[in-house]
């Protein structure tokens, strides 16, 4: 038995005629062996993926933390016996499986990647995505049925090309007249029905359900604030998507937060404190209409119900749908609060994680200064929790339960703010984004440990593992791969990996920071 | 319209006072018969910290908890009053004032017979979005029987001066303008007399709607 490597590698999502492609360069280990390797689960390069390197038949678990450059953040490499594995075999279910002894639990009709295959057993080992990430797990082979790929792809690439042409439709009108607006929210109208919900899941939704997404349909209840805007009540997965490797924070966003953080911790009532509602208003269509209000012109506590407006008109919450009952069991959880917590947030989409710890950072902050602003984390608590969580189906019914019983929420959300630092020990406080190699010690980062683990003991012919996943993942290697100012990183016509000094105008094979690891 | 008896001017008189004249009469009704008891179901609504929390306990437990904390939810408390001489439990709901139960339907304020709507006096904004409490809440406002409560007025100093008289022109229809008045939930300031008198109002409307 092999010994599990662990190892940093650089990583660019290529996308090439609707093949996402990924190549993986070694520039730790040995100084850049690159390997072009396609990945299992390659539609949004965010999600935590599996790959195979041809050349050694070993396993790349990774998981991508950066939207721009899309470096890997851990990988794990597990060397299996299976050796007659194709990557991009795709298969359909043809059986509902419960997920009992390691089985992927999946419904009749479910597209899943075969990752490894041991025929004289007649199992496979097969991932899917689902709205809580990569499930994987075993199936036997009878219970699969082969697809055509060629159909498949197309399917693929045809929803792929529908979500940028609507990308490209919004770069171009930057400042639309209000009928080009009207237009586009015909369009939009018109193209939500096929691409709800989550952009970075639709269409992998779409392919793995084989349904068109009737999981995401929007419900029509009394908690939605506001018809859909170009920016407020859309889906943050959409709002946020520049491509499947990149995601942005709304510009505006970031400033009402930079704006809070300098004049608003001192405010009595932050948050709790609602601001004008003319004014709201008048904000929140500047922004719909891609512009810039002068911020000046609105006090402090007018712009903290834009930020607080902004979750709320979300329809989907922050916290989603789908964990909204696992977070409010977990309050009344006392002695793995912490640990459950940080695997609930990692199952959420990587978008809302970000947007999350921006907010979280910015809560954590004003409670700090709560002997002044009065707002403890309880108190921000209670005010933000209604705007975070809310529970699918709540309809007029349920509206007095959320407004006398919803107990749990503000307790959760005030949970969250005190121990934002141990949720988010990768966010940089003072830039307020994501450091991108503390993160790697982010036990949750890393789901991807679990299916790797399950094929290492497979190969020890213990074939079915009952016992829940665990998580054993040899300590990263965490090593500074940003680029000191003046160098830039490149690549060869043969794929290697080199880098450039624009100031004494050279290049090198070694990374410019290599030096420093060492020591 | 209106209950003339019990609305004189804006009383100066003395909070002890009215509180003594309250636990008078709630002895007393505690230990009268049920039967003829009526329920009175008024609802605070308003702005995030205008008070109404604070409103509704110094008018039940006659207390002032100097402690910021924002409402989960809703909360309701009852007391038991004698409002012209019939025996009536009022149930005062106390809503979370956050923006994001405006929208939140009738379900919850159904079977309520009044509705009060606090603003804070010394702030505008406050004062603005009343009109929005009143049309988001409640969609059959013929229904209801709407008070206007100006909180905060012990805050003399920094008070921004939302006059009395100009609050009168700016009230909106459908508001029983009698009965709304100024308070102050620190001191006690009106919140007794507020409050009864806010009820006669409501006893009398219905008397004349039935």
């Amino acid at each position: 038995m092999q010994d599990d490597v662990a190892c940093v590698y650089n990583a660019i999502a290529q996308k090439n005629k609707g093949h996402y492609r990924s190549e993986f360069s070694r520039t730790v280990r040995s100084g850049g062996v690159p390997l072009l390797c396609p990945l299992a689960l390659s539609v949004s390069g965010v999600q935590p993926g599996i790959a195979l390197l041809p050349e050694t038949d070993k396993f790349l678990g990774f998981h991508f933390h950066d939207f721009k450059s899309a470096k890997l953040a851990a990988v794990k490499i597990t060397t299996t016996a299976h050796t007659n594995t194709t990557m991009a075999d795709m298969m359909r279910i043809i059986r509902t499986t419960r997920g009992k002894e390691g089985e992927l639990p999946a419904k009749k009709g479910t597209l899943v990647t075969i990752i490894s295959r041991d025929d004289k057993k007649g199992l496979c080992f097969a991932e899917t995505l689902t709205q809580q990430g990569v499930v994987s797990g075993w199936l036997k082979m009878s219970d699969l049925e082969t697809v055509s790929n060629a159909e498949e792809r197309k399917k693929k690439r045809n929803s792929f090309k529908k979500e940028e042409r609507a990308l490209l439709n919004e770069k171009l009108e930057k400042r639309p007249t209000k009928e080009q607006l009207l237009e586009k929210g015909i369009l939009q109208r018109d193209a939500s029905p096929s691409s709800p919900g989550i952009a970075r899941h639709t269409s992998y939704n779409k392919l793995v359900r084989g349904k068109s997404g009737t999981k995401h349909t929007r419900q029509a209840s009394i908690i939605k604030e506001s018809p859909q805007g170009s920016v407020f009540g859309r889906p943050v997965g959409q709002l946020m998507f520049i491509s499947y490797t990149e995601f942005r924070i709304p510009e505006f966003l970031v400033e009402v937060i930079d704006l809070l953080t300098a004049k608003g911790l001192k405010e009595q009532g932050l948050f709790r404190i609602s601001g004008s509602t003319l004014d709201v208003s008048e904000m929140k269509d500047i922004i719909d209409h891609n512009g810039t209000p002068s911020w000046d012109k609105y006090d402090i506590q007018t712009i903290s119900s834009l930020l607080k407006l902004f979750f709320r008109s979300m329809p989907e919450p922050l916290l989603t749908y789908d964990l909204y009952d696992a977070f409010v069991k977990l309050t009344a959880d006392e002695t793995s609060k912490l640990l459950k917590a940080q695997d609930l947030i990692a199952l959420l989409p990587e978008v809302n994680q970000v947007l999350l710890a921006k907010l979280l950072c910015l809560l954590q902050k004003v409670s700090r200064n709560s002997e002044v602003n009065k707002m403890t984390s309880n108190n921000l608590g209670i005010v933000f929790a209604p705007t975070l969580m809310w529970a699918k189906n709540q309809d007029a019914s349920s509206s007095h339960e959320l407004i006398t019983g919803n107990m749990v929420g503000p307790e959760l959300i005030a949970f969250f703010i005190e121990e934002f630092t141990s949720l988010f020990p990768g966010f940089d406080d003072t830039r307020m984004q994501y450091n991108t190699d503390k993160s790697i010690n982010r036990k949750s980062t890393i789901p991807t440990g679990a299916p790797l683990n399950r094929s290492a003991s497979s190969s020890q012919g213990n074939l079915i593992d009952s016992s829940p996943p665990t998580i054993h993942l040899p300590p990263p290697i965490v090593r500074d791969m940003s680029m000191p100012p003046g160098w830039e990183e490149s690549v060869d016509p043969k794929g290697r990996t080199y880098y450039i000094d624009r100031k004494n105008r050279k290049t090198q094979w070694e990374h410019p920071r290599a030096s420093s690891w060492n020591s | 319209m209106g209950c003339g008896n019990s609305q004189e001017e804006v009383p100066k008189a003395s909070a002890p006072n009215l509180l003594e004249k309250a636990d008078y009469s709630e002895s007393y009704i505690r230990n009268k018969s049920v039967i003829n008891r009526k329920l009175l179901k008024v609802i605070l609504l308003g702005d995030s910290g205008v008070g109404k929390s604070s409103l509704m306990n110094q008018y039940v437990h006659q207390q002032f908890a100097a402690e910021y904390k924002a409402t989960i939810g809703a909360d309701f408390l009852t007391k038991h009053v004698m409002i012209d001489n019939v025996p009536v439990t009022m149930q005062i709901w106390d809503t979370a004032g956050q923006e994001r139960f405006q929208s939140l339907g009738v379900a919850f304020y159904r079977g309520a017979d009044c509705c009060a709507l606090v603003f804070d006096i010394n702030s505008e904004k406050s004062f603005d979005s009343v009109t929005s409490w009143k049309e988001a809440q409640i969609q059959n406002p013929h229904d209801f029987c709407f008070v206007l409560l100006g909180n905060k007025v012990d805050i003399e100093n920094q008070r921004q001066v939302l006059k009395i008289q100009r609050v009168n022109p700016l009230m909106m229809s459908g508001v029983q303008k009698e009965s709304s008045q100024l308070v102050s939930a620190k001191n006690g300031t009106c919140v007794v007399d507020a409050f009864d008198c806010l009820a006669a109002t409501t006893l009398n409307r219905d008397d004349l709607v039935s």
